[in-house]
């Protein structure tokens, strides 16, 4: 009984198995990985993907996925760094995280309302976002000015940065609305079956715009947290693929881009996975490019694991039934 | 997908929808700026439109089946760059040959991944971008690669002219041509249009779905392949990163020519259009003076306002 319930904690949760094979492998092979300052190193610089990968991961469990994300976080970084000087730091941040809720709020009207295509509205809204960046930016980067903002993006508690903190706090409060809200369990039908979510009474077209609030929200506070981490924002910051990675990061931890199932911590097990991943490229000294492939490859890789997990679960069910 | 009287009556009048919007679009520019209306610019739109017209061309097969590719932009690199950088160690002809076979391997690699694995596209061919990027980068070792001599036949591609009119517009009409053949008066055009509506009921009818997936992956590893000619044979020079967010627009027009996402309804003409819109876009505004990036807001609202339209369309012509 026992056994099968460790089983099924694993076909559930592919990304553990993963995870503790490429953990072992680089505790063997890679000199310098086992210490903690390096595995907290790993987390505090992955914590920006991860919040915005929260986002996402609402998003994706609602069956919806958002392209506007690479060119958000560039705007809101500009608009958190530009508007410091005349407006002072809180607004110049709070207008950053408007706007990338507007843009959100943009995103979720069109498709769930007026009923265009996702893929299409947040690619369109991908190049619009594009070139407001571009155009506020005039092609120039933007320095921050403020003591506080800069100090919130390098300071520490312990071993864990404020972001990453922020984080975590981000990783209980998506679980508790996912997992105990009427919202989130309304989110959960939609992507398994909206019109039979919508027959039971939820209102499929509110809860999806709120998730590409959510989304857009998340992705313009990641867009800030970036700015807050560097000191400043460059008018390219996420193009071309930051919302690839961020894709990528949630469907390898599990979570279905079909919608209907996953979790926040399998988006944490992905952020971490790709993370690691790097984090030993760059410890073993490999050229860039390599590790890019390495992702790549890992990104099949584990799609291809998936499919085997899932059609063996399947057979199970089938033989079971 | 049958061609009832009906239907192709409302084809027509929706392929005359975009083709408007490309007029007024035009006459719009033309009205603006007089650069824009001279010959010579609409000779250098088709010139810089080839590369994504070609691409686009191909992109439609994968968009009909319904799926995404998201690799052509690295690929396009990647073929650009051995193009260029072998053509002085093996000759012009081998050189193409070579990138043509690397655009159908990785097209055949993707296909095989998303037609037989059944996998889903997008992560995969973002997979499979990264490994290509990799790949185009360690051939080059991160650096641009240039021709020798630029006088050679090979770059009379890109930059040659018949009769004043571009050699590289020539073969992306006549590869669209090509490639609009296949689709509506081929076999296997039927077949993915069929695959991509139900892939169930095209299994039980006897058409191995998986394969005709794989296929219209080749065709837009092929099709990148061939841009990245018309592309590298312009400069006689390459960049390991020239294709970069490529993808972006070969998909926008593919989307502005009409073909559904879900899959089951496209048209290469249609798409052409949608190319050329992007490219009267990105020309139209450099001529009236304004940033480069004032296209990418233009692109956004064009993209909306054109799939607003056709959806309204298609619901009026359920509604009738």
């Amino acid at each position: 009984m026992k056994n099968n319930r460790f089983k099924t904690f694993i076909s559930n949760n592919t990304i553990v198995p993963i995870m503790v094979i490429v953990l072992v492998f680089a505790a063997f092979v890679v000199p310098g990985f086992l210490n903690v300052g390096n595995i907290f190193n790993v987390f505090n610089q992955n914590a920006m993907k991860g919040i915005m990968a929260i986002g996402m991961t609402f998003l994706i469990i609602n069956g919806y996925f958002d392209m506007s994300l690479c060119t958000l976080v560039g705007l809101t970084a500009a608009l958190s760094c530009g508007l410091q000087e005349s407006l002072g730091t809180v607004p110049a941040v709070l207008i950053a995280l408007l706007a990338g809720a507007a843009v959100g709020l943009i995103n979720g009207i069109l498709v769930s309302y007026v009923g265009i295509n996702a893929f299409v509205v947040t690619l369109a809204m991908m190049m619009g976002c594009h070139g407001i960046a571009y155009i506020y930016h005039k092609e120039q980067s933007f320095v921050a000015r403020s003591e506080a903002f800069i100090h919130f993006g390098t300071g520490k508690i312990g071993p864990f940065s404020y972001i990453s903190i922020l984080f975590l706090l981000l990783l209980v409060i998506g679980h508790f609305v996912l997992r105990y809200t009427d919202y989130g369990r309304s989110t959960y039908a939609i992507g398994g079956n909206a019109a039979a979510a919508f027959n039971a009474g939820i209102n499929t077209k509110l809860v999806t715009c709120m998730n590409f609030v959510v989304c857009g929200f998340l992705s313009g506070l990641g867009g800030v947290l970036y700015a807050c981490y560097a000191g400043a924002s460059t008018p390219a910051l996420g193009w071309p693929d930051m919302h690839m990675l961020v894709i990528a990061a949630v469907v390898l931890g599990g979570t279905k881009l079909s919608g209907g199932s996953g979790n926040v911590w399998y988006t944490l097990g992905g952020i971490m996975l790709l993370g690691i991943i790097d984090n030993i490229m760059n410890l073993l000294n490999v050229q860039t490019y390599v590790s890019t492939m390495v992702n790549g490859l890992i990104m099949i890789g584990v799609l291809c694991l998936d499919k085997v997990m899932m059609a063996k679960q399947l057979k199970k069910a089938n033989l079971e039934g | 997908m049958q061609q009832s009287g009906g239907n192709k009556v409302l084809g027509t009048l929706k392929r005359q929808g975009i083709v408007m919007a490309l007029v007024v679009i035009y006459i719009l520019f033309a009205i603006a700026s007089p650069q824009f209306r001279s010959l010579r610019n609409v000779i250098l739109i088709l010139r810089q439109v080839a590369t994504i017209g070609v691409m686009a061309a191909g992109m439609t097969f994968v968009i009909i089946g319904g799926n995404f590719d998201l690799s052509v932009g690295s690929l396009l690199s990647l073929c650009s760059v051995l193009c260029i950088g072998l053509h002085d160690r093996i000759g012009p002809v081998p050189a193409m040959l070579v990138a043509i076979i690397a655009g159908l391997a990785s097209g055949a690699v993707s296909g095989f991944l998303v037609g037989y694995l059944k996998l889903n596209s997008m992560i995969v061919t973002l997979g499979m971008m990264n490994v290509i990027q990799a790949l185009a980068l360690m051939v080059t070792n991160g650096r641009s690669v240039y021709l020798e001599d630029t006088d050679v036949w090979f770059c009379q591609i890109g930059k040659g002219n018949i009769a004043g009119f571009p050699i590289s517009a020539v073969i992306m009409i006549l590869y669209i041509i090509l490639m609009a053949v296949i689709l509506m008066k081929r076999k296997y055009g039927h077949q993915i249009l069929s695959t991509g509506g139900n892939a169930e009921a095209c299994r039980y009818s006897g058409i191995d779905d998986r394969r005709v997936l794989l296929k219209s992956f080749v065709l837009s590893g092929l099709s990148a392949a061939v841009g990245a000619i018309l592309l590298s044979s312009r400069g006689g020079s390459a960049q390991p990163t020239v294709g970069q967010s490529y993808e972006f627009d070969v998909i926008t027009a593919v989307i502005l020519g009409g073909a559904s996402l879900a899959g089951g309804s496209g048209n290469i003409y249609k798409t052409f259009v949608g190319v050329l819109i992007l490219g009267i876009l990105k020309n139209g505004f450099v001529m009236m003076g304004f940033p480069y990036y004032v296209q990418w807001i233009a692109q956004c609202l064009i993209m909306l306002v054109a799939v607003y339209l056709d959806m309204m369309s298609k619901k009026k012509k359920g509604a009738a």
